[in-house]
């Protein structure tokens, strides 16, 4: 319980500027440590008392060991830097993923680094990394808001190697992250009149690698021998031709008026699940907002398009 | 509830275990015997399912042996009274352990079990013990990560930080300054388990009791003096004031503050560890004329008897300057017709008109007294009995059979019949002699007690009847003299049993030689206060350069072992074997081109040197490894110097 208030106390440590220095290395004494540290001051008094040079030996010895391990706990933690790949956009219902990069600088490898974000409870650990090497790691951290997101500050701390000290650093990733609204509500496509469809099929998509398997069917003299799953041959000794889902659906409108009557967010939340589904469906869409309206379209950067239109929305400075 | 921790721990919990199980002598039985079974409910727990008491049940133990400790002792201050209830409190810990976390706090217990052992006794044989436990103390800090990597690898993690400790710990010890405290000892729960060797009076068994203690009483050492075995009378009390054939002490006896010239470092001749009697004497040789004591300050009473202020309480020093004695100086008092007014019987009375005439002088008297004994068959005993009933008449007329404290109680009785003044000594006479070490060690089984008479030059000269009655005693000292069979005692002459005794087996060499390690050890950790460190720093400002070369080489070393211990991989070693085949190859105009790389530089070479080419290729094959594929091992860098030098050599050979 103690322990965990002192986490707190030092996760938002007053003296710590605003702009974090991240090339420093910050030390405290865990509990144990200071339980430590009073006892070595009771050994010094007992020994003091009885002018004993044994329990003064043990009391030294133990104290320097002290000494030692505080400049052991801080090397450990010095020496690890940390590089972080940027953030992919993410929805805030779902886990943003950090890619880090630990590296030792030092010359002698580092053990028991924990990662941790700040006020996130779950913590990555790292047994060891050899001198001059580096290790990757996956931190899942989440958002509640969307739109471009602080990615919470990185806690690099170990206790190595007595668990007396607790030495720490932070880093602090600089690019935000992109939050796309939650995807909540129908996931059923507002399917609307073709007609609209058709006023933007002068382009053609060509959809084909993307398309989805669906079955195969025999095979019919007027198709392409291209179409023959050879593979399926040798397994069936049936000419078969593999069938994909086509792109016989229609595009879609996604249109923020026509989701009814609820709030700002309730209504982002619901065009990004759409634009989920459409992506899923493969199907060429545009998204209608009162000021703005996106191309037609579809595919992955389309997408990406859309959706930070939606996490921007409303703010002044969206572009 | 996680049963079976401990059990993975195995080695941790033993240490812990130990480190309690050898408090056994210091702490009182009650709270031992609580601790040993808070440990059987443990290990019933481990091994049989028991239930693990409650927090709030251990709390409540807890409470009521506070009590029973402060009841015990009457204090909770002293080291008895806090060793007791820190082992209780362990023991209560250790059962109720359930978490890996309160391991930590287990391991500090541990530190303050092995240091309250170290209060009570800083015996050698405890610290080859608890060096050991200590050990695995720290061992068990490391984090659990730690615990299932081979044990390789946590000797390196740990001895790392222990070398780097080491020469800070060393700097601690010697210069962190150490004030003594005297007070607060003689504070201490005294006499709780006190040694009385010499009791407050003389009796006929008195002595005789101790014969069977093997207990050390002090131990001394001499320097440019060789005593001889039957010199060496260490005084502990003087008896004046006879009560039939019991001694005790006079209460005239006034005693001063010693304040002669104290002894220096240099000229000191005797060298004494006192053990802790819990008493205020000192055992000081007879012919002692100066003294000095670490922690106590001395007083000397009229009859030359030293004691301290304090009890001794814990092992302690003490220098000393001593002659081959020639009678020690009567005081005023000694003269007073109270000291001589004792009733005799008049057989004694007869006893003494028979033996002696008017104008016999004192020290005739004695020599009629040596004469006296062994011709009336006088015999001695080890096992008299404790006599308090026997009267001086009994023992001269019928029983005739006594051990020394008969013999200094009846000679100083007689010597008082015939008119002269005598007293008793109680103390400790010879000791056993270590070779190894060459000093002197006490025994509580060297007890003696011995007469002083005073002569007609009134002075007071030592009068031993022992050394008629039992020469032999006096001759091998009491060790070897109680290890022969009481016919030997008796029968054999001096010369077969000096041969007999001579012969040591090995078991007791061993013994002598721990004994001295031991001795060396106590005094080393003795030794070291605040004076010598004065004397330390006072050299130190004299070889000022020489401490900072010392430093120097320290620092160097230590960045060596670190170095060592760190075995980081050369990162730098590609480059050096670079620079070694561009500045060889260089010398026959074949340097790497700028657009070349290594492998098209080493083809290059291969067409000039055909003959060589498997050399070559070896050897651009490691510098590859080295410097591409991070194979950087320690093995394959020798292996390329080792390449490229045959190489160098052959081109040399061949080509030049």
């Amino acid at each position: 319980m103690v322990k965990r208030d002192l986490r707190n106390l030092f996760s938002s440590w007053p003296f710590l500027p605003k702009n974090l220095n991240s090339k420093r290395t910050y030390i405290f004494p865990t509990r144990f440590g200071i339980y430590f540290a009073l006892s070595m001051f009771l050994l010094l008094g007992i020994a003091f008392i009885y002018s004993n040079n044994v329990v003064y030996f043990i009391c030294f010895f133990l104290s320097s060991l002290g000494l030692v391990t505080m400049w052991k706990t801080n090397l450990n933690i010095e020496r690890i830097k940390i590089r972080s790949i940027p953030v992919n956009d993410f929805f805030a219902d779902e886990n943003g993923r950090l890619q880090l990069i630990a590296e030792n600088t030092g010359r002698w490898p580092s053990y028991l680094v924990k990662i941790r974000l700040r006020n996130h409870s779950q913590v990555y650990s790292i047994d060891e990394i050899t001198s001059r090497a580096s290790q990757t790691l996956d931190v899942v951290f989440s958002a509640q808001q969307r739109g471009y997101q602080k990615i919470p500050d990185l806690i690099i701390e170990s206790e190595y190697p007595f668990g007396w000290l607790r030495s720490w650093k932070y880093y602090r990733v600089s690019q935000p992250a992109l939050v796309y609204p939650k995807r909540e509500g129908i996931s059923r496509l507002p399917e609307k009149t073709e007609s609209e469809g058709q006023e933007i099929s002068g382009k053609k998509y060509f959809l084909s690698s993307e398309n989805i398997f669906q079955g195969h069917r025999p095979y019919q003299k007027s198709d392409s021998l291209r179409q023959i799953d050879w593979k399926a041959l040798a397994r069936t000794r049936e000419l078969l031709v593999k069938q994909f889902e086509s792109e016989s659906k229609g595009s879609l409108q996604l249109c923020w008026d026509d989701i009814p009557n609820s709030a700002v967010e309730k209504k982002l939340s619901q065009l990004s699940l759409w634009i989920h589904e459409c992506e899923k469906q493969n199907r060429v869409y545009q998204l209608v907002l009162p000021h703005e309206k996106s191309p037609w379209g579809s595919g992955t950067s389309h997408a990406r398009e859309c959706l930070k239109k939606l996490a921007l929305f409303g703010e002044t400075n969206a572009d | 509830m996680p049963i079976k921790i401990i059990l993975g721990e195995k080695v941790f919990s033993l240490a812990i275990f130990f480190s309690s199980l050898i408090l056994y002598p210091d702490v009182p039985p009650w709270a031992f015997a609580s601790a040993m079974i808070f440990w059987i409910w443990r290990f019933l727990v481990e091994y049989f399912e028991f239930p693990v008491p409650s927090r709030f049940l251990t709390g409540f133990i807890s409470v009521l042996f506070f009590l029973a400790t402060y009841y015990s002792f009457r204090s909770l201050v002293g080291k008895e009274a806090s060793t007791c209830f820190l082992l209780i409190l362990s023991s209560l810990k250790f059962l109720e352990y359930r978490e890996d976390s309160e391991k930590n706090f287990l391991v500090l217990l541990g530190f303050f079990l092995i240091c309250a052992k170290f209060l009570f006794s800083l015996d050698l044989i405890y610290a080859l013990i608890e060096i050991p436990l200590f050990f695995i103390l720290l061992f068990s800090l490391l984090p659990r990560e730690f615990q299932k990597k081979p044990w390789r690898f946590r000797f390196r993690i740990l001895g790392s930080s222990i070398l780097v400790a080491l020469p800070l710990t060393f700097f601690l010890y010697v210069f962190f300054p150490r004030f003594s405290q005297s007070w607060v000892e003689s504070r201490s729960a005294r006499g709780q388990y006190g040694i009385t060797g010499i009791a407050d009076e003389v009796y006929p068994g008195s002595v005789a009791k101790l014969l069977e203690s093997n207990e050390v009483a002090f131990r001394a050492e001499f320097n440019a003096v060789r005593p001889r075995l039957h010199d060496l009378y260490w005084r502990g009390e003087v008896f004046n004031l006879p009560q039939g054939f019991r001694w005790k002490k006079g209460l005239h006896l006034k005693s001063e503050r010693y304040r002669e010239n104290a002894v220096s470092e240099n000229n000191w001749n005797v060298r004494m560890t006192l053990e802790p009697h819990f008493r205020n004497w000192l055992f000081i040789l007879e012919g002692t004329y100066a003294l000095k004591s670490e922690q106590n300050s001395i007083y000397k009473n009229t009859a030359s008897v030293f004691t301290s202020q304090f009890p001794t309480e814990k092992r302690s020093i003490l220098w000393a300057r001593w002659e081959k004695p020639n009678g020690l100086p009567a005081d005023e008092e000694d003269f007073s017709p109270k000291n001589s007014k004792v009733s005799f019987s008049e057989n004694i009375q007869n006893l003494i008109s028979e033996i002696s005439h008017q104008k016999t002088t004192p020290e005739e008297f004695a020599d009629i007294l040596l004469e006296y004994f062994p011709k009336n068959h006088f015999r001695y005993t080890l096992k008299p009995g404790d006599q308090g009933t026997l009267t001086l008449d009994d023992f001269i007329f019928k029983t005739k059979k006594g051990f020394c404290e008969h013999y200094a109680s009846a000679a100083a009785l007689l010597f008082r019949a015939a008119g002269f003044q005598a007293r008793v000594v109680a103390g400790y006479q010879g000791g056993s002699f270590n070779r190894f070490g060459n000093f002197w060690t006490i025994q509580q089984k060297d007890a003696h007690a011995w007469m002083e008479y005073l002569d007609s030059k009134k002075m007071w000269q030592r009068f031993d009847l022992t050394s008629v009655i039992a020469p032999l005693r006096l001759e091998l000292g009491a060790t070897s003299f109680l290890n022969l069979g009481e016919s030997e005692r008796e029968s054999l002459d001096a010369q077969s049993l000096r041969n007999l005794s001579s012969k040591e087996s090995w078991l007791s060499q061993i013994d002598f030689w721990f004994e001295n390690l031991n001795y060396r050890w106590n005094t080393l950790l003795l030794d070291y206060d605040l004076e010598k460190q004065k004397e330390l720093l006072r050299g130190l400002e004299i070889k000022w350069g020489e401490l900072a070369l010392l430093a120097l080489v320290l620092a160097l070393i230590s960045y060596f072992i670190l170095n060592l211990l760190s075995r980081k991989p050369n990162h730098q070693a590609h480059k050096i074997i670079f620079a070694r085949l561009q500045s060889f190859f260089s010398s026959y105009s074949l340097e790497r081109k700028s657009h070349e790389g290594p492998r098209d530089w080493s083809h290059r070479i291969v067409s000039q040197f055909p003959k060589e080419h498997e050399l070559v290729e070896e050897v651009f094959q490691c510098y590859i490894q080295e410097a591409y594929a991070r194979n950087s091992t320690d093995e394959n860098l020798k292996k390329t110097k080792k390449l490229l030098r045959r190489l160098r050599t052959r081109i040399n050979v061949r080509y030049r």
